[in-house]
């Protein structure tokens, strides 16, 4: 597949209005109060993406397109259904004051869709497996961060929901990532693991939910860019990367083994704090 | 002659006995090439010297008052107790080995000419004079840890004599049969050993009888009679005795009707004052014995082959003497062992004569009209087969009418009875079944064959074993005085029950050889006879059966219940196993369709929504 190995194929000015709409989208859901506002920026920054995504043409990220846009308009439909319904049933559109157990279910499920939380995880390897590297770094850093915001905000959650999908999800993580020999799907499958430590750890304390989300961003920063420079997508092209960089593949292990939790490594407090709360 | 005079003269005689007895196996560890051919004819002589000189120990060990010299030697030390080399030469012992000596001396000569052939035959005359070693420390040892040793050398010999044409696969694995069956008897002499040195703290045996009275002595008495059914070949344990017959003709008239297979019995007769008071024992002993000879006597009748049929009247008369212990007469026990040495010995010289004049030929059907041909040994057969069968005042006709007669007038189980008489009858029965095939009739080998007897090698011998039948019950019977009181006063039919019985079979035998040149019945009836000639079945189940059940439960517990159990279903292999199944299933439910996201998506808001109102 002939691609240009350049990470983005359009000109400076539409690459510079997509980015900072992404931007944009995710500090307007930081900001806001009111439900309708949050869910604008959340649309803002699901249309945003979506041009990044498919800048390569080829009908492979096409299809990651047109998969994550279908995905994100259902949970941002949802979310906008949920909130609707808070406001007949409470007569407010306070983000603090979702408290109303039917809308505030139907709320968790979309944003869990929204980040991709087991069960609703099936479609985060795919889309993932569909981007180049730089755009997955994207997907699976910076959108994250907005329906965290959300999901933080929007307190007490229903015990029994939460870990429930913080259980299902550590566990597809776990396994579902055995059986891959694609990175990216890789990747995918340990986001989702991490994403249901730190729903597992929301009701208790979040103040450590932003913790786990921090390191868990540096950690797959990391990787992403690893692979990036070395150009591997698959394992049996990373087998062969210690000629390309030696250095680079030594000190992947650590990078990886704190991917994984293994001490001395943060991710490792993060979940034993986990466990002990 | 006053004690310390016999003293004397038994000690430095039984020093001399061993000196002349091992004096060629010493030689022969010399490296010089003639002495090995003189091996034979110094052999020869060492047993007749031996002979000659224990036969005054007898008369002194009469004469003495115990009937006994016994010393001791210390030899080495454990921890908690000592073990001496202690010998106690006591009347046993004294009447047992002249005998020995005596059969092993004709023997010997018999087996110059049976082994002539053979360029190992000094190896050979080697190994029986370590037979013969190991037998007389057998019967003289006073102490557990002496008499063990000779049980195992017995043993050891066993093997090395019968796979002495290792060539032979057959010669090999019926070696190998008689090493297993042996050992496993050998568990319970260790059983017994154990048990006298955790609770006695010694391996003597004065110390056991001394304090035999403190102890439940049913446990040690279970060993001793395991190790007797080992050694003895007992109903259970019996099949290697017939496949013995493989070995070389002297080798079985030595070994496996005179001295070893009697060493078993021998050494319950050495206990017997533990089984006195201790009816278990007596009962185990008498019934084992009852089988045995009921149902060995039962293989005899249908066999081809001329050593194994008496094979297994060596096997029945062993049962008998088995019987005799269990009816607390150890004592005609050990007349039998005397008297049946001479016959049985003196039957498989004839035998041997018999194959080596036919080149080889062992079958019974292929046998016949020997009696013109093979005057002497034919006669010495029929001397030794009427000696068998108890035939009034012969040497078996003592020690069997007495046991048969204690057997009438004891208190107990008249089936063991039964059994006993059945097999005294069919003693007869294929006594004169052999000597019917082998010595009349028409003959049924080759006419070329050169038959001949002319070597005094084999008549010498078997003059003297002859005369050996013919007097040795009336001379053992008027040296001893029975410890045990027979009953003097029986019904008629009582006493003269073990020649009826006989006469009977014999009776029925003749009428059967008469129907032999008839065709009464259209065919056969056959099975009785294969139950007969393929031994009862039990090698051929038995042999098949326990390395099949060792194997099988090796593998069910071994391999599946540890290793399987532990390893593959519960432990690493099962996390494994699962984690592999629930990856391959989670990662086959994604099939790319977007159907199956929002499908999901849809089941689990409603499922958390039901939660939650619900």
């Amino acid at each position: 597949m002939l691609v240009k190995l350049q990470p983005f194929l359009m000109s400076p000015l539409i690459m510079t209005t997509l980015l900072l709409s992404l931007g944009l989208g995710t500090t307007i859901t930081f900001a806001s109060s009111h439900w309708l506002f949050a869910w604008m920026g959340l649309e803002i920054n699901t249309l945003a993406i979506l041009p990044l995504m498919a800048q390569h043409h080829h009908p492979r990220a096409v299809e990651a397109t047109t998969k994550y846009f279908l995905t994100q308009a259902t949970a941002a439909a949802m979310i906008l259904f949920a909130s609707t319904t808070n406001a007949w049933l409470t007569g407010q559109w306070n983000i603090f004051q979702l408290t109303h157990p039917l809308p505030l279910t139907l709320l968790t499920m979309a944003l869990a869709l929204k980040i991709g939380l087991a069960p609703l995880h099936t479609w985060l390897p795919e889309v993932l497996q569909g981007l180049n590297l730089t755009t997955g770094l994207i997907l699976s850093t910076w959108q994250k961060l907005a329906p965290f915001a959300l999901l933080l905000q929007t307190q007490p959650m229903n015990s029994t929901t939460l870990i429930l999908l913080g259980l299902v999800s550590t566990l597809v993580g776990g396994w579902g990532g055995l059986n891959q020999t694609q990175l990216r799907k890789v990747l995918a499958y340990s986001s989702i693991a991490h994403l249901g430590w730190m729903i597992l750890v929301l009701q208790f304390t979040p103040s450590l939910t932003l913790l786990t989300l921090i390191t868990y961003f540096l950690m797959t920063f990391s990787t992403f860019v690893v692979f990036k420079l070395n150009n591997v997508t698959t394992m049996n092209a990373l087998s062969t990367s210690w000629t390309k960089s030696p250095t680079m593949t030594a000190l992947t292990p650590l990078i990886l083994l704190s991917l994984g939790g293994l001490p001395p490594w943060q991710d490792l407090y993060q979940n034993d704090s986990s466990f002990k709360n | 002659m006053a004690p310390n005079t016999h003293t004397t003269l038994v000690t430095s005689l039984i020093i001399m006995i061993l000196f002349v007895l091992a004096r060629p196996y010493l030689l022969s560890l010399l490296p010089k090439e003639k002495i090995l051919a003189t091996l034979r004819s110094l052999t020869v002589k060492g047993v007749l010297t031996a002979f000659i000189l224990s036969l005054p120990v007898a008369i002194s060990v009469l004469c003495v008052e115990d009937n006994a010299f016994a010393f001791s030697i210390p030899w080495f030390s454990t921890p908690s107790f000592d073990i001496f080399f202690s010998v106690k030469y006591d009347l046993y012992a004294a009447i047992f080995v002249p005998v020995a000596l005596y059969v092993t001396w004709s023997i010997l000569v018999f087996a110059t000419s049976y082994m002539k052939g053979n360029p190992k035959i000094d190896h050979f005359f080697l190994f029986l004079l370590i037979f013969l070693i190991s037998m007389i420390l057998l019967v003289s040892s006073n102490n557990m840890f002496q008499l063990f040793i000779g049980w195992e050398g017995v043993g050891i010999m066993s093997f090395l004599l019968i796979s002495w044409w290792y060539g032979r696969a057959d010669a090999n694995t019926s070696a190998l049969q008689a090493v297993l069956y042996n050992r496993v008897g050998d568990v319970g002499m260790l059983f017994t050993m154990a048990w006298m040195a955790t609770n006695l703290n010694s391996l003597e045996l004065d110390v056991l009888f001394n304090n035999a009275g403190n102890y439940n002595l049913t446990a040690p008495l279970c060993g001793l009679m395991l190790a007797a059914a080992g050694k003895s070949a007992q109903f259970g344990l019996h099949p290697w005795l017939p496949a013995a017959m493989e070995g070389p003709t002297p080798v079985s008239a030595l070994l496996h009707s005179s001295t070893m297979v009697v060493a078993g019995i021998f050494l319950l007769i050495r206990f017997s004052p533990l089984m006195d008071g201790n009816q278990f024992a007596l009962t185990t002993c008498l019934w084992m014995g009852a089988l045995t000879t009921f149902f060995t006597a039962v293989c005899a009748l249908a066999q081809n082959d001329i050593k194994k049929i008496i094979a297994f009247s060596t096997s029945s008369q062993l049962g008998l003497m088995m019987v005799a212990i269990g009816l607390n007469q150890p004592q005609l026990a050990f007349f039998h062992i005397c008297t049946h040495a001479f016959f049985k010995a003196m039957l498989f010289m004839c035998a041997g004569s018999f194959i080596h004049a036919l080149n080889d030929e062992q079958d019974i059907r292929k046998m016949g009209g020997l009696f013109n041909l093979l005057p002497t040994t034919s006669t010495c057969f029929t001397i030794g087969s009427l000696a068998l069968i108890g035939t009034p005042f012969l040497a078996g006709f003592y020690s069997k009418d007495a046991i048969i007669e204690a057997l009438a007038v004891t208190h107990l189980n008249s089936c063991a009875l039964l059994f006993v008489l059945v097999a005294t009858s069919f003693t007869a029965v294929y006594s004169l079944r052999l000597i019917y095939y082998v010595t009349m009739g028409q003959p049924r080998f080759s006419p070329l064959l050169a038959i001949s007897e002319n070597d005094p090698a084999i008549l010498k011998p078997l003059a003297r074993l002859a005369w050996g039948s013919i007097v040795a019950g009336l001379l053992i019977t008027c040296i001893f005085t029975p410890f045990k009181t027979p009953v003097m006063t029986l019904p008629p039919l009582a006493k003269t029950i073990a020649i009826v019985v006989t006469v009977m079979g014999l009776l029925f035998a003749l009428e059967l050889a008469k129907q032999t040149s008839k065709q009464l019945k259209h065919s056969p009836n056959p099975f009785t006879h294969h139950f007969s000639n393929m031994l009862g079945y039990f090698p051929l189940v038995f042999h098949r059966m326990a390395p099949k059940m060792s194997l099988y439960f090796g593998q069910h517990l071994a391999n599946q219940m540890m290793d399987q159990t532990w390893m593959e279903k519960s432990g690493p292999k099962k996390a494994s196993n699962t984690n592999e199944s629930a990856s391959a299933a989670l990662t086959a439910a994604q099939r790319g369709m977007i159907k199956t996201f929002l499908t999901l998506f849809l089941l689990t808001s409603v499922l958390g929504v039901l939660i939650v109102l619900f």
